[in-house]
């Protein structure tokens, strides 16, 4: 196992996929900093430092997670299909499963580092932009925002993951992203958020949910679970695929 | 012992047959050269081969083991199926290193080694997305050596490798068969790839085997015939049967082809003569596998 995780983070050598998506974590942080910037001066007080960080999250919870994250774990599993490399690597002893769980450890492992990066780029151009309460509580405070909704977005890429498996290729997976997406829109603005597996995210890796408290039905664990329980069952019928399904 | 054996192996895809009943055995030590053209099946055989998908029905045992058992059996295998696949963002020597981890081969000096025997050394540190096709195919070739294996399932792989490139590929698949024992299963669509270096050759038509042919025994004798051109067919016919008690000939158009006393030829003409025919052609011909295997894949054969 761990020498498939090393073959897996020696294949990313020089990718540009990875470069391209920590520009894209970088970009996160970098937008929202024009925006907060101009919204602190034109009132002559300074932004908060705690609500720029978990407006950032915000944002990467609704698009960058579902979107780039996405497109890294497609790429993870896609690679083999266009370099025509599944023939040759199903005829090495190693089991499927295997080679499944060291994808999926990849991705959370890239994951990891994207939000990270989000998060430091975001306490510099706190520090830059001289943004308020810049201290050790919020500091740690908007990491455990940062760290739930990375963690929450693990389960959520394995459907990617078969959707990737099983047409083969970038389009259906991007398609199938701009889907969740979209209706991620529109469940964000109605009492059903808790109800929509991809918006656990946004509840547990901010504080939008105290604007929906006397109107949200349910509450966040409802979205948890179901994202999770989506992680479990894509899980599975990846593990099915893989062992039921011809893969040449 | 049979390394490869394979016993009514079908392969359907929806209704079409693409291999049919196939019953192979590939020995120790042997180059089994498959032969067929575009479509025939080859590639499918392979992968059912190596387990890459499943035999509709049938049997194959590799080792002598039957390949349900498949991954410890794979171990001992190295093959290439089609164009080789690499990964494009790293080095000819990364690609390696990549199987070579997988495999558990934990000698660091074996990757060089390779890269030494494909004439690759040079190419090490050089991205595979830069390489072209031939060096690709070589470097996919020393690629199925990485886990010293005794069988190795090649297919059509000296495909877009110039003369040179070919003969190479040749005397280094000899070499590893005489030398380490290794067997080679070998498959292309051009009869004169694999004709110099194989010592069986099965010739795949429409996926069913129609012929084994053993190169040496092919070369020494049976490809040898008579062909003669008479202005009486008919009555020379009856002279062969009658005066030489020939009856092993086949009659082609205005011509007779004869497989028997190749080397009465002299006799055959002058007995026609003598009995006042008019002998316009006599030759002894030589039957090459490429005009063999012309007529089984035009369908005359079988
Ligand atoms: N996955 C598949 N699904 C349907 N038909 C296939 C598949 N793979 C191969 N075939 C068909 O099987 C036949 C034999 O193909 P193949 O084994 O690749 O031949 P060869 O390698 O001898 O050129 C072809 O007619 C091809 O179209
Ligand atoms: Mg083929």
């Amino acid at each position: 196992m761990i020498v498939l995780i090393k073959t897996e983070l020696l294949k990313l050598k020089r990718s540009y996929m990875f470069l391209m998506c920590i520009i894209g974590s970088i970009c996160a942080p970098f937008l929202n900093w024009f925006v907060f910037i101009n919204s602190g001066n034109s009132e002559g007080i300074k932004a908060q430092f705690l609500e720029y960080m978990i407006q950032t999250n915000l944002f990467i919870s609704m698009i960058i997670g579902i979107l780039l994250y996405g497109l890294f774990t497609t790429y993870i599993f896609e690679r083999e299909f266009t370099d025509n490399m599944y023939k040759h690597v199903f005829t090495i002893p190693i089991s499927k499963s295997d080679l499944l769980i060291s994808k999926i450890i990849v991705v959370m492992i890239a994951l990891l580092i994207l939000t990270i990066t989000s998060y430091c780029f975001g306490i510099i151009f706190s520090l830059l932009g001289g943004f308020l309460n810049i201290n050790m509580a919020n500091i740690i405070n908007s990491l455990i925002f940062y760290l739930k909704s990375y963690l929450i977005f693990i389960p959520l890429m394995i459907p990617i993951i078969l959707v990737t498996l099983i047409f083969r290729g970038f389009v259906a997976p991007i398609a199938f992203s701009i889907i969740v997406e979209i209706i991620l829109f529109i469940v964000c603005q109605s009492k059903y958020i808790a109800f929509y597996p991809w918006s656990a995210p946004i509840l547990l890796g901010t504080n939008i949910k105290k604007n929906f408290e006397f109107a949200m039905i349910g509450n966040s664990s409802y979205n948890m679970i179901s994202a999770v329980v989506i992680g479990i069952i894509s899980f599975i019928a990846c593990l099915i695929y893989l062992n039921k399904k011809e893969i040449v | 012992m049979d390394i490869i054996s394979t016993n009514g192996l079908t392969k359907k895809y929806k209704n079409q047959i693409v291999v049919d009943n196939l019953n192979l055995n590939v020995k120790k030590g042997e180059i089994y050269g498959f032969l067929g053209n575009n479509g025939a099946g080859k590639t499918t055989t392979m992968k059912m081969l190596l387990g890459l998908t499943e035999p509709t029905s049938g049997s194959i045992n590799l080792f002598g083991e039957d390949i349900k058992r498949k991954n410890k059996l794979l171990k001992r295998v190295g093959s290439l199926i089609e164009y080789p696949g690499f990964y494009g963002n790293l080095t000819a020597y990364e690609n390696l290193k990549i199987f070579a981890d997988l495999y558990g081969v934990s000698k660091p000096k074996k990757i060089d080694e390779l890269l030494e025997i494909g004439g690759l050394s040079q190419y090490k540190n050089k991205l595979v997305r830069k390489f072209s096709m031939g060096m690709k195919q070589r470097l996919g070739i020393i690629r199925t050596l990485i886990n010293d294996p005794e069988l190795l399932i090649l297919d059509e792989p000296i495909n877009g490798l110039d003369p040179n490139g070919i003969k190479e590929i040749r005397e280094f698949l000899v070499s590893l068969s005489t030398e380490k024992k290794l067997t080679i299963m070998i498959s292309s669509h051009i009869l004169s790839e694999i004709e110099q270096m194989a010592d069986k050759i099965g010739i795949l038509h429409k996926g069913a085997l129609c012929d084994e042919i053993n190169v040496k025994e092919f070369k020494n004798n049976v490809n040898k015939f008579i062909e003669i051109k008479v202005n009486n067919v008919f009555e020379a016919v009856r002279i062969l049967e009658e005066k030489l008690n020939i009856y092993s000939y086949e009659v082609r158009k205005d011509e007779i082809i004869i497989f028997e006393r190749i080397n009465d030829s002299h006799i055959i003409n002058k007995t026609l003569i003598d009995k006042g025919l008019k002998v316009t052609k006599l030759y002894v011909n030589t039957l090459c596998l490429e005009s063999y295997f012309t007529d089984i894949t035009k369908g005359r054969v079988c």
